[in-house]
């Protein structure tokens, strides 16, 4: 199961109603969303969004009846089993993608960010950038790990020449294992203008 | 010499120093025993100014300023409080030795002696620089890593102190010189660093650099953030080599080649 309909199913599944109206849909050959509403004094539209993210899932089916010419929906249990693996490797290879890219990076000029280091003054530990205009800026405070810290406590200054993401791990000593959370800070920080690659 | 830095401005102290100056006038004009007494406060808080520096700084020549700014108190109370023909003897021999020290403290000040090395640091450091590419950031940078034991970097640590070179404080695991440390944190024994520029060495032989906000604009063009930062280091790094080969005073005559006023700071 991908990450999606695992969170769609997670969501659902954890609601109050969720057990009553599984048991109701193993106890019913199929049922209608206003027929499970009424016998759980739900509202409707509630049933029915529950229905269709589960026939969305492929755990329901469901099959469009006429009643005087008024078109409905009868939802029936596909499987009394629902398996839910999640696999994360593919999150993991995005990251092993992005990775392998040639960008070369470094600290773009006038960031507006403010980086404070560790007590030991030998990695970065939070990072402080403004968001917003106006009266609305906020101040957004993102702490780091220490591969991470150590990581941007090397990053080329803006004036610099800008290097590689392999590179400044070598220089920072950071190991190969900790390439994601890297990756994965690089990634927020370019996404906020501290970070610029080419 | 073209100087990379722009010309000192006018700094809180020196503000203080001419409303004092001013005052002193006005009151001497309207009543010389209380302009005397004014005068006597004064010199007695550079005394205790002079003494604290002396303190934090292991400079013995401010121990001759210490001495001479007290003589001056002295001699400034007898004056308001004491009739000058009754006490005649003792007004001569405070005035003399007044004088003397006034005199010595002159000629140090001239021999660069008791001189705050800030401005040269920063302008030796500036001084390989051409590049000009802002790249200002709040980030240190580890500019190089050289072997040395505990106890040498302490000297050295007592060395650029003395010198008036930079400060030094010692954090966790590391000596951090603070270069153009204000005045007021000079006097409170603070040991609050980050904002400032500073070159720490840590006991791993790591060398780090950070150049703050308001040292970077004290140049006249927004010079290669990066390369002035190394450059800060390497400075540093090649004076403790020269102090370990035993040849500080070479420290001191890279500093006076520059042949930069001896009283501003900025």
């Amino acid at each position: 199961m991908d990450f999606k309909r695992a969170a769609i199913l997670g969501s659902y599944i954890s609601k109050d109603y969720a057990e009553d109206l599984f048991r109701l849909l193993v106890t019913y050959q199929d049922i209608s969303a206003s027929e499970a509403a009424s016998r759980l004094n739900l509202h409707i539209k509630t049933v029915q969004d529950f229905l269709e993210a589960m026939a969305s899932l492929d755990i329901l089916s469901k099959k469009e009846v006429l009643e005087k010419k008024r078109p409905y929906y009868r939802y029936a249990l596909n499987t009394r089993y629902i398996d839910m693996k999640i696999d994360l490797n593919p999150l993991f290879n995005i990251k092993q993608q992005e990775s392998k890219s040639t960008k070369k990076i470094r600290e773009r000029s006038n960031a507006g960010v403010r980086f404070s280091t560790s007590r030991d003054g030998q990695y970065i530990s939070h990072v402080a950038l403004w968001i917003g205009k106006g009266r609305d800026r906020k101040e957004r405070r993102i702490n780091l790990s220490i591969p991470q810290g150590k990581f941007l406590f090397h990053l080329p200054f803006p004036s610099a020449e800008p290097m590689s993401v392999e590179d400044i791990m070598e220089k920072a000593d950071v190991n190969e294992t900790h390439r994601s959370e890297v990756l994965d800070i690089v990634k927020v920080l370019v996404e906020y203008g501290v970070i610029e690659s080419q | 010499m073209y100087r990379k830095l722009k010309s000192p401005i006018l700094t809180a102290e020196g503000i203080i120093g001419i409303v004092a100056l001013v005052v002193f006038i006005v009151l001497l004009v309207l009543s010389y025993k209380i302009a005397m007494a004014f005068g006597a406060l004064i010199t007695l808080t550079a005394a205790i100014i002079s003494l604290i520096i002396l303190l934090r700084t292991h400079n013995a020549y401010f121990s001759v300023s210490v001495i001479g700014q007290l003589l001056a108190s002295c001699f400034l109370f007898g004056i308001a409080l004491y009739d000058i023909n009754t006490y005649r003897n003792w007004f001569i021999g405070i005035a003399g030795l007044m004088v003397l020290f006034m005199t010595l403290m002159v000629i140090f000040s001239f021999q660069r002696k008791m001189k705050w090395r800030s401005r040269e640091m920063l302008e030796l450091a500036a001084l390989p620089i051409n590049e000009i590419k802002n790249g200002l950031t709040t980030r240190p940078m580890q500019t190089g890593k050289m072997d040395y034991s505990l106890e040498e970097l302490q000297d050295f640590s007592s060395f650029i102190r003395k010198k008036l070179i930079a400060i030094p404080v010692k954090d966790q695991n590391r000596i951090v010189f603070v270069i153009n440390i204000p005045l007021g944190r000079l006097l409170a024994f603070s040991g609050k660093y980050k904002d400032r520029s500073w070159v720490a060495f840590d006991h791993d032989g790591n060398v780090t650099v950070n150049i703050s906000q308001t040292d970077y604009f004290m140049y006249k063009d927004l010079l290669s953030f990066d390369k002035l930062c190394r450059s800060l280091g390497d400075l540093f790094i090649g004076f403790m080599e020269q102090y370990r080969r035993g040849e500080g005073s070479r420290v001191i005559e890279q500093l006076n080649s520059l042949q930069m006023n001896i009283i501003t700071e900025g």
